[in-house]
């Protein structure tokens, strides 16, 4: 089914809206979460509360990109998921890592309970990704969009292991440059 | 500001501009093989599932084999070189013939590309032609193929392994790659379309998409139809179990038995002019194999000019299903109903012992539109084997001398010719005359 058609289904409230998804894009997002979460039950639940969240964004918000937008949303749900559970270490090693990495942008003796507007954050990164080339921002976002692994990159951009872990490194130095500048106390 | 918060911010990117991200440089033309296969994948990553892949590394292969018999191997993948490799260690059972002619496709594997079989015996002289059937019957756990589909590809240049490995079918300097994306109802795919170069004028497609988690490859040969790619596309689904798919193959492999036996018994019961004309008077009888195939023995009552014992393989086909394939003791082969033909009887002869070779037979054979497929000589090394035209009273043949086998124990020759309706291969000993083949050839009117 076309995305379109998904869509007018949710507009139409018809419930078989899920169902489409979930078969047009349930694999996908089943990965997308699987990157976060360590346990299929973990992936499943995620996915679930995926399907509540689309149902209850569309409408009002109509997505440009469908698959998207689901995979924005479970990926939201996963990591609140992997959040609720950091106290018994269940989430995957992919993810720590990730996070690890992203902590470099962040001085050791940053205030924690700065608070930070996600919405605003996320609109700078996006001017900070628009001004980094195109290799750079892809592999940016595989790793800390869908937490893919080194490997599993540099496979995809046909690229060593050894070089992917340089471009991050490069581009997180680039970013936290990029956030001091932009007055975020790091 | 935590470590946390710059996650969730990336969560906030736009779908517009993640799917920019997302997106590769364009395909590029004359592209050599690894940064082909790298742009091919970041095309699927854009347009499909970046997510999905880098699933599978190690697993089961179950392949349904020329004649229905599957067989179920192992693959793993090489990492060793840029070039990733699917080597399929077969282990057939006792059912399926010895040899596969061709790793079955589609394949799923992620970001690999399959370079091809390695398999002892696969590789033909330099110069020499392959023919390949495609039974697209590839299964893996996760997935099955609703239907197999049977074709023949276009003639490949294949080199012996032991010499220039380069030009077995895969990319070579100076080959036109051109790519474009296949946009159905629910599917897409991205379409690749290789050659010709300057040393392998064929042409061949292969088509990559994606279900969201694995990514698929087919090759398949330059003459198929985007609509029969959307058939491949949209006949995978995924299974629950291989258990499965053996069940439903076991039983589709006994349906189609019990249906090509009715076929036979209707056949031999309707028709016995058939079997009279062929040779001699001959007495016969019809009997199932231990692998479940119909058989029909013919015993000439009159062996004058004739080989000592013969056996006959009769078969029906209908227009339905192009391509029969009919097996003796251990030769499996096949013959394809013309166009235009909706029924009929297809014949196969071979004296008793081609049967008691004990292994695969290879064979030559003759399409219709004259095309000459060559597939392998496994109980002859090359050199023994003699391929010429011969004139037998008004029939042109193709005659394969093979003149031993490593074994030295079987002499003997195929002919092989086609009127319009028919493909015909007659193997002989190596001594019969040409009036005694032009007296099988004579009888061989159109049934």
């Amino acid at each position: 089914m076309q995305d379109e058609q998904i869509l007018e289904l949710y507009f139409a409230r018809d419930e078989r809206a899920i169902r489409e998804s979930e078969n047009k894009y349930g694999g996908y997002c089943r990965t997308v979460a699987g990157n976060i979460l360590g346990s299929r039950e973990d992936v499943e639940e995620a996915v679930s509360d995926s399907w509540l969240r689309v149902w209850n964004a569309i409408p009002p918000q109509r997505p440009a990109v469908l698959r998207l937008f689901f995979a924005k949303i479970v990926r939201n749900c996963a990591f609140n998921i992997h959040r609720s559970q950091t106290a018994q270490k269940r989430g995957t090693g992919d993810l720590m890592l990730a996070l690890e990495e992203l902590g470099e942008c962040v001085a050791p003796d940053s205030d924690p309970e700065q608070t930070v507007s996600v919405k605003e954050l996320g609109a700078d990164i996006r001017r900070f990704l628009e001004s980094v080339s195109q290799r750079e921002r892809r592999i940016f976002v595989l790793r800390y969009f869908y937490v893919e692994s080194a490997a599993s990159i540099a496979r995809c951009c046909g690229l060593s292991q050894s070089n992917v872990h340089q471009i991050l490194s490069r581009t997180r130095g680039k970013l936290k440059a990029f956030l001091i500048q932009e007055g975020y106390a790091l | 500001m935590k470590r946390e918060d710059i996650f969730r911010a990336i969560g906030e990117l736009d779908s517009e501009f993640l799917e920019q991200c997302e997106a590769p440089a364009a395909p590029r033309r004359k592209l050599w093989l690894i940064p082909l296969v790298a742009a091919l994948i970041a095309a699927l990553c854009a347009t499909a599932a970046a997510g999905g892949l880098g699933r599978v590394s190690h697993g089961e292969v179950a392949e349904v084999t020329a004649n229905n018999h599957y067989s179920i191997g192992a693959y793993s993948f090489s990492q060793e070189s840029q070039e990733l490799e699917v080597f399929v260690d077969l282990q057939l059972e006792n059912l399926a013939p010895d040899y596969v002619h061709q790793l079955y496709l589609p394949t799923i594997c992620e970001d690999l590309e399959v370079t091809g079989l390695q398999r002892d015996g696969a590789s033909l002289d330099p110069g020499a032609e392959q023919m390949t059937r495609f039974l697209i019957s590839w299964n893996h756990p996760d997935y099955k193929f609703k239907q197999n589909i049977t074709f023949e590809q276009r003639t490949i240049r294949y080199w012996r392994q032991s010499e220039q490995k380069d030009t077995v079918p895969d990319y070579l300097p100076g080959t036109d790659v051109e790519s474009k994306m296949l946009r159905w109802d629910d599917h897409e795919a991205f379409l690749v379309t290789i050659g010709p170069s300057k040393d392998d004028l064929s042409q061949s497609h292969r088509l990559y998409w994606t279900d969201g988690y694995y990514v698929f490859i087919l090759r398949c040969p330059y003459g198929i139809g985007e609509e029969w790619m959307r058939a491949a596309v949209e006949s995978v689904a995924r299974v629950d179990t291989l258990q499965d798919i053996q069940k439903e193959l076991a039983q589709r492999v006994e349906e189609g038995q019990e249906e090509m036996w009715e076929d036979l018994k209707r056949v031999a019961n309707s028709s016995p002019e058939i079997f009279t004309k062929q040779f001699h008077p001959v007495s016969g009888h019809v009997e199932r194999l231990e692998n479940g195939m119909p058989k029909l023995s013919l015993e000439p009552t009159d062996t004058t000019g004739a080989p000592e014992k013969v056996e006959m393989m009769i078969f029906p086909f209908v227009a339905e299903e192009k391509d029969f394939v009919f097996h003796s003791d251990c030769i499996p082969t096949f013959v394809e109903a013309p166009e235009g033909v909706t029924k009929g009887v297809a014949c196969y002869y071979s004296v008793n012992w081609a049967y008691e070779l004990g292994g695969r037979v290879e064979y030559w054979q003759i399409a219709r539109g004259a095309s000459l497929h060559y597939t392998n000589h496994s109980y002859a090394p090359a050199d023994s084997v003699q391929v010429e035209t011969v004139t037998i009273g008004n029939y042109e043949l193709l005659q394969v001398t093979c003149e031993e086998d490593q074994r030295q124990t079987i002499m003997g020759k195929e002919l092989y010719w086609m009127d319009d309706d028919y493909r015909y291969i007659l193997i002989c000993p190596l001594a019969m005359t040409d009036a005694e083949i032009l007296e099988i050839l004579d009888s061989l009117d159109r049934i």
